[in-house]
């Protein structure tokens, strides 16, 4: 699949990359944002106290955080492929590399390990980040646990959902990711993988509206949804997506159709690099 | 002998939309020649590079490295290939040394930080190697391209322009670079549009036209072919009266009035003697040798006005 240099020669552009500099700097911006708001505001006027102690005990601190970064997960998924992909496009970059080893194949696949591996770790970091505000921010306002907290501290760490919200992650930004790469290496460019990768999430989203039940089936972001409301087992989302469906949809039939469009795209991109002429530009 | 053969290609072909671009190209490069890779603008020489570093795939044909098949044994060849393929493109945001750490693991290698210090001490760029790349030069980009091409240490190096907008002296650095690699028994490919540099630095030669071959030969044979003396003499009709007796060929009279005749040098001296019996006063005796730009002229018919900056360039320099 991959070799430890190469991982390395990828992990070392990630990094660098200021693209992703940006997106980490996003997150960040948004976590301080809130909670120095949170905390300013709570200090002005004591109404607000109210707020932060329901946003900045533990457990509701790591659903929000869950929620924000889940909000970005497409977008950083679409801009970290396009990036890693087609920035080697738009520098003319791959003539350097692609010589030096004989497999264009184990090119990619190491591009798409190193994303996923970034994209947990951005993950993580977003969420431990999030965390340690709420806790610098709960000791600043010198709040009494309410009595939600004590029940929940009490009751265990609540990692099973955090877990299964961070698989359920991965998988939607696995897709998104594959989606991308297809339009990056099919457009040859970093401009047309965001526009590609946005433009079918935008399609992929409007097209609920479709009253067709093929046209539902058919969508993996509905299924994606699908899968994320019946693990969770929220009761209001898994009606709300047996509307768009019309019907009731198992989570093993999400699962094998989203898992068919991941691998489909990412074939489809593997053949069209591997066949396609690196003529430069 | 077939040990000796670094780069062979039969009947190589590559066709885009039906336009042949490169056409039933037959190649033999030796191992440990400079190889001088010629043609005008547009003649297919970037292509002809890129399928035999399998960057675009040929529509016909066969490419042999190192004895090996190219397209079968990519993995392998791989390793002993270096490229610069026209202008050196590098990840802007690094800095030199990460760049090369980053080309060194892409080919699978351990980044060697004594081999990336070597390399940087060879091509000059010890002390700016912590500079990101989009502060470089275009000379120290072309410079840290010759380094990434060492990094895996190669037997083949192909340069395509490596010289391409460099400035008079940037082209004499690159010029000693290529001629120092040349020495330590590298087969070089070399694609260039300075013709003088060629002459200077390659052993053997090809010219392509519309993706054809138009001449393969060693560089030596190629120049002393067609080798030409010129007198200052009169008066100028007895002269070439009595060249064209001897010589039994046309003679012709240059702009500045010199008579030009083709002889072997052996002959000179017999041809002198017989002028001077026949009453012709000689104030010079010039020897003109073929220049590869003469060659090239003659054989792709290409106008000359390309070439003059390149001259003027390198007399500068």
């Amino acid at each position: 699949m991959t070799t430890m240099n190469l991982l390395h020669a990828e992990l070392l552009k990630a990094r660098k990359q200021q693209i992703n500099i940006f997106l980490v700097l996003i997150i960040t911006f948004v976590a301080v944002f809130f909670h120095g708001w949170l905390v300013i505001a709570a200090k002005v006027n004591p109404s607000y106290i109210k707020d932060a102690e329901v946003f900045l005990p533990y457990y509701n601190s790591l659903n929000l955080s869950v929620k924000v970064i889940s909000f970005f997960s497409s977008i950083i998924a679409i801009v970290f492929v396009a990036n890693s992909v087609g920035g080697e496009y738009s520098q003319d970059t791959w003539k350097m590399i692609l010589p030096r080893y004989g497999s264009r194949i184990k090119f990619i696949t190491t591009k798409l390990i190193v994303g996923l591996l970034a994209m947990i770790l951005l993950y993580l970091l977003g969420v431990t980040s999030w965390l340690a505000l709420s806790a610098f921010s709960y000791w600043l306002l010198d709040l009494n646990p309410p009595p939600q907290v004590l029940l929940t501290l009490k009751n265990g760490l609540p990692v099973s959902n955090s877990l299964k919200t961070l698989v359920l992650e991965m998988f939607s930004m696995s897709f998104y990711g594959s989606l991308t790469l297809l339009a990056t290496i099919g457009a040859r460019s970093f401009p047309g993988g965001i526009l590609g990768g946005s433009v079918s999430s935008l399609l992929m989203t409007t097209a609920t509206i479709i009253p067709s039940k093929y046209v539902s089936l058919s969508l993996p972001s509905l299924h994606i949804a699908n899968l994320s409301a019946q693990w969770m087992q929220n009761k209001k989302e898994i009606e709300a997506v047996a509307m768009a469906f019309r019907g009731n949809v198992s989570m093993s039939v999400s699962l094998v159709i989203v898992l068919a469009y991941i691998t489909c795209f990412i074939i489809t991109a593997l053949l069209l690099f591997q066949k396609r002429d690196m003529a430069g530009h | 002998m077939e040990q000796d053969v670094a780069i062979v290609t039969e009947g190589l072909t590559k066709c885009y939309s039906k336009k042949s671009v490169v056409n039933n190209l037959d190649l033999e490069v030796m191992r440990g020649q400079v190889f001088g890779f010629l043609g005008p603008n547009g003649a297919g020489k970037t292509t002809t590079i890129r399928m035999l570093l399998g960057l675009v795939k040929p529509t016909a044909g066969k490419i042999q490295i190192l004895g090996h098949n190219l397209f079968s044994n990519r993995e392998m060849i791989a390793k002993k290939v270096g490229a610069i393929v026209e202008t050196p493109a590098f990840y802007s945001y690094m800095t030199g040394r990460e760049n090369l750490k980053v080309l060194m693991q892409s080919s699978n290698i351990s980044a060697s930080s004594k081999r990336i210090d070597y390399l940087l001490e060879m091509v000059g760029l010890k002390g700016r190697e912590k500079e990101p790349v989009k502060q470089y030069s275009l000379g120290m980009k072309q410079r840290l391209g010759i380094a990434a091409t060492l990094l895996s240490e190669p037997e083949i190096l192909f340069l395509d322009e490596p010289t391409n907008g460099l400035d008079p002296a940037g082209t004499v650095e690159m010029r000693s670079l290529i001629i120092n690699l040349s020495q330590q028994n590298y087969t070089i490919f070399l694609s260039s549009h300075l013709l003088n540099e060629v002459e200077l630095m390659c052993t053997d030669v090809v010219i392509i036209q519309k993706g054809e071959k138009r001449l393969q030969g060693k560089m030596k044979e190629l120049l002393a072919q067609g080798k030409e003396f010129a007198i200052e003499a009169t008066p100028a009709s007895l002269a070439i009266a009595v060249l064209e007796n001897y010589c039994q060929t046309s003679i012709t009279v240059d702009a500045n009035g010199w008579i030009v005749f083709k002889a072997e040098h052996f002959e000179v001296p017999t041809i002198l003697r017989l002028l001077i019996e026949k009453g012709v006063q000689i104030y010079q005796v010039q020897e003109r040798r073929n220049s590869l730009e003469k060659l090239f002229l003659e054989l792709t018919g290409q106008p000359s006005e390309s070439f003059a900056t390149v001259k003027m360039e390198v007399s500068l320099s």
